[in-house]
């Protein structure tokens, strides 16, 4: 009798631990790679990507609208503001770990939900483009406000920052802020008057 | 008197912009509390969406904070309440969320142990299990003496 219930003891303990494997492996959240991602469409046909493209030309007094949108994937919602930058060929542009130090020019923000995406216009125009010393003057209306701009090699950066709640400030890219991740994206114009 | 009236108005909306603000952010971290508690993003998504109107009404009181102080309060102040509502809205999503995946689990696991002394019970049970089958079927088959037998 005591070899049966000891015999029933040790079986019990095993196959709860089988048991309770199973249970924790089906109820574990699956895993799953988190990222965010933007993007930046034309509604006009316009847009030049990574290098001056050919059909970057952008005309004075014609508005350019484009599309911004960001998808979050982190498991968890985001607080997202994009910086926009209008930059020359005086500086370098953004990398993967350190922000551009081109101007902000908008920088909206927004709380995404997880497996969510934000979109928002961009709309902007050349007003103006003089030739002089050493490049070009331009005069553009961003989101309503006026923007000026010398030199050559045009382009606008878009930067995404994330909200952390450790330090209660927004830092480039997502993830913890030790090792984010930068996300950004940049589009070459070439004025024509 | 008029100027220290003026700066006192001033610090008001600064600090009522500034409690937006914070507002903004306590709501945000209720959010993402909530969702480790377990609460849905379906659940979480019109929170969202209102936390996205309170942002709008503290960035309108921050523009307008030097142009129109009475709008910029009246701003930060809709944008207090929505935010105050979305933390008080995901407490409530995430303790229900929590109270119901704790309820999932044990469950789960009390089904997990049961099973287990199920089959443990059947283990050691088995021998005897199959005695009384043996002697069931011993019981039911007719054992016919051979001599009557072999008089037919």
């Amino acid at each position: 009798m005591q070899n049966k219930l000891a015999t029933f003891l040790i079986l019990l303990v095993s196959f709860a631990a089988i048991f309770s494997s199973g249970t924790y492996y089906v109820l574990s959240p699956r895993a799953s790679q988190q990222f965010m991602a933007m993007g930046v469409y034309s509604r006009g046909g316009f847009l030049g990507y990574l290098s001056p493209a050919t059909n970057s030309t952008v005309t004075t007094g014609r508005p350019v609208n484009w599309t911004i949108s960001v998808t979050n994937n982190m498991g968890s919602a985001e607080f997202v503001m994009i910086i926009v930058r209008i930059a020359n060929s005086t500086l370098s542009s953004s990398n993967s770990t350190t922000p551009s130090t081109f101007p902000r020019i908008v920088t909206p923000e927004r709380f995404i939900g997880d497996e969510d995406t934000w979109s928002i216009n961009f709309t902007w125009t050349l007003q103006s483009a003089t030739p002089q010393q050493g490049g070009t003057l331009l005069n553009l209306q961003v989101e309503g406000e006026p923007v000026v701009i010398a030199g050559d090699n045009f382009r606008w950066i878009f930067e995404l920052w994330t909200y952390d709640v450790v330090c209660r400030c927004f830092h480039y890219g997502y993830g913890p802020q030790s090792a984010s991740t930068g996300v950004w994206l940049q589009v070459w114009f070439n004025p024509s008057s | 008197m008029l100027l220290l009236m003026n700066t006192d108005r001033a610090s008001a909306q600064t600090d009522a912009i500034t409690t937006a603000k914070n507002d903004l952010i306590t709501a945000f971290q209720s959010i993402r509390t909530a969702q480790r508690q377990g609460a849905s993003n379906t659940d979480l998504l019109p929170l969202i969406n209102q936390l996205n109107t309170a942002l709008q009404y503290e960035e309108n009181a921050t523009t307008l904070e030097q142009q129109d102080p009475t709008a910029a309060d009246a701003n930060a102040f809709q944008s207090i309440n929505l935010s105050t509502n979305v933390s008080f809205q995901a407490q409530r999503l995430g303790d229900a969320a929590q109270t119901s995946s704790i309820r999932r689990i044990a469950f789960a696991y009390s089904i997990a142990l049961g099973a287990a002394t199920l089959a443990a019970l059947a283990v050691v049970e088995a021998p005897r299990a199959r005695r009384l089958i043996k002697k069931r079927q011993l019981r039911r088959a007719r054992i016919l003496p051979g001599e009557e037998e072999h008089a037919k």
